[in-house]
């Protein structure tokens, strides 16, 4: 595959997946300087993918993976990281937020997923893009049993912390 | 609120991205960035084998006629292959793991076992064929008293060093791989 239509197919791959790549990072980096770190290093992953990629699963599903796999080992990194606040504004920014329509509401649901520990984080995201237990198996590598256990205690917690919590728009 | 309502809340940022893409911001930094951590991975490998190799051919020309320089050329020689068979196995092992997430921590926790038995064999692949006809050279001819100081010392900091970073980043990061694999493996008994 050449370097020109490797990038090629990375473009169109971030133009039909970046809401899945967004989701991915603000459900595992709060601060922006953090998003943006993130979002870099889930990009390089998925370029770095596209030749291993065979079509044996669903592009989304691969992506999806593939975008999880460097969250989750980028977590690991970052809690030995110190960035300085002001070296963001040195760099030219890769994303911006886009925050014409905020919602309350979707605010909270992330702030509930980043509390979660990184794996029931991954399995809540796919829990509520609608991925089957049989597919979230597949894609972490576990039994659908084990999923369905954890999908069961991420729902009660998080209609739990609803509950909690006080808030006009929910 | 049940989750259906959430998965409806979740389903509204499909309707408009929460980021816009700077793309070629984007591609500078992805080209910089894949450089910079191929560049990492292959510096400790490559460095070694490079100077292994040109150890070894700098002893054989230096000294042509001493048997030991041939060993010692020899015996660092032997040391750049066998990094360079470690390379390849590395590499293929890549192709093993299944690709789920539970694959590619598996991947993680291999190669991060592998270099902490690098490490911990170091003595014995890197400083004893190298020491050994190093020492026999100089018991055979008449070595400055500093040389026999100089060289124990040199081998004692690299086994130092390599021991430091083994226990300082190798084996925490192990750690942390198989506490993630616990949790992602974990069957909770009982649910709140």
């Amino acid at each position: 595959m050449g370097e020109t239509e490797h990038n090629q197919i990375f473009r169109a791959w971030l133009k039909d997946h970046q809401g899945l790549i967004f989701k991915v990072v603000r459900s595992f980096a709060r601060e922006e300087f953090d998003q943006e770190d993130l979002f870099q290093e889930i990009s390089i992953k998925v370029w770095k993918s596209i030749p291993q990629y065979k079509g044996e699963a669903a592009l989304t599903t691969w992506i999806y993976r593939v975008a999880l796999n460097a969250a989750i080992s980028w977590n690991r990194k970052e809690k030995r990281r110190v960035m300085p606040q002001d070296s963001l504004n040195e760099v030219e920014r890769v994303i911006s937020e886009n925050n014409q329509n905020p919602d309350d509401r979707l605010d909270w649901l992330y702030s509930e997923i980043v509390k979660l520990n990184d794996i029931d984080r991954s399995i809540a995201l796919l829990l509520l893009d609608d991925y089957s237990y049989q597919e979230m198996a597949e894609m972490l590598g576990i039994s659908a049993n084990n999923v369905g256990v954890k999908v069961h205690r991420i729902k009660q917690h998080l209609i739990a912390q609803s509950e909690k919590i006080s808030y006009h728009g929910i | 609120m049940e989750f259906e309502e959430m998965r409806k809340i979740w389903d509204s940022q499909n309707r408009e991205p929460l980021y816009v893409i700077n793309e070629s911001a984007l591609h500078k930094r992805i080209q910089s960035k894949r450089n910079r951590a191929s560049r990492v991975s292959d510096t400790n490998e490559i460095g070694l084998m490079v100077i292994t190799t040109v150890t070894s051919i700098i002893l054989i020309t230096i000294e042509r006629d001493s048997a030991y320089s041939y060993l010692s050329a020899a015996a660092m020689f032997l040391v750049g292959v066998y990094i360079l068979i470690g390379r390849i196995k590395r590499k293929k092992r890549v192709q093993q793991f299944d690709r789920s997430i539970l694959g590619d921590i598996d991947q993680a926790i291999a190669n991060v076992s592998s270099e902490i038995k690098r490490a911990r064999t170091f003595f014995w692949w890197m400083i004893a064929p190298v020491s050994i006809p190093i020492v026999m050279n100089f018991v055979s001819a008449e070595i400055p008293i500093w040389k026999w100081i100089v060289i124990p010392l040199a081998m004692g900091f690299a086994l130092y060093i390599t021991r430091w970073e083994m226990r300082r980043c190798h084996i925490p990061r192990k750690q942390e791989l198989e506490t993630l694999r616990a949790k992602l493996l974990e069957e909770p008994s009982e649910t709140k």
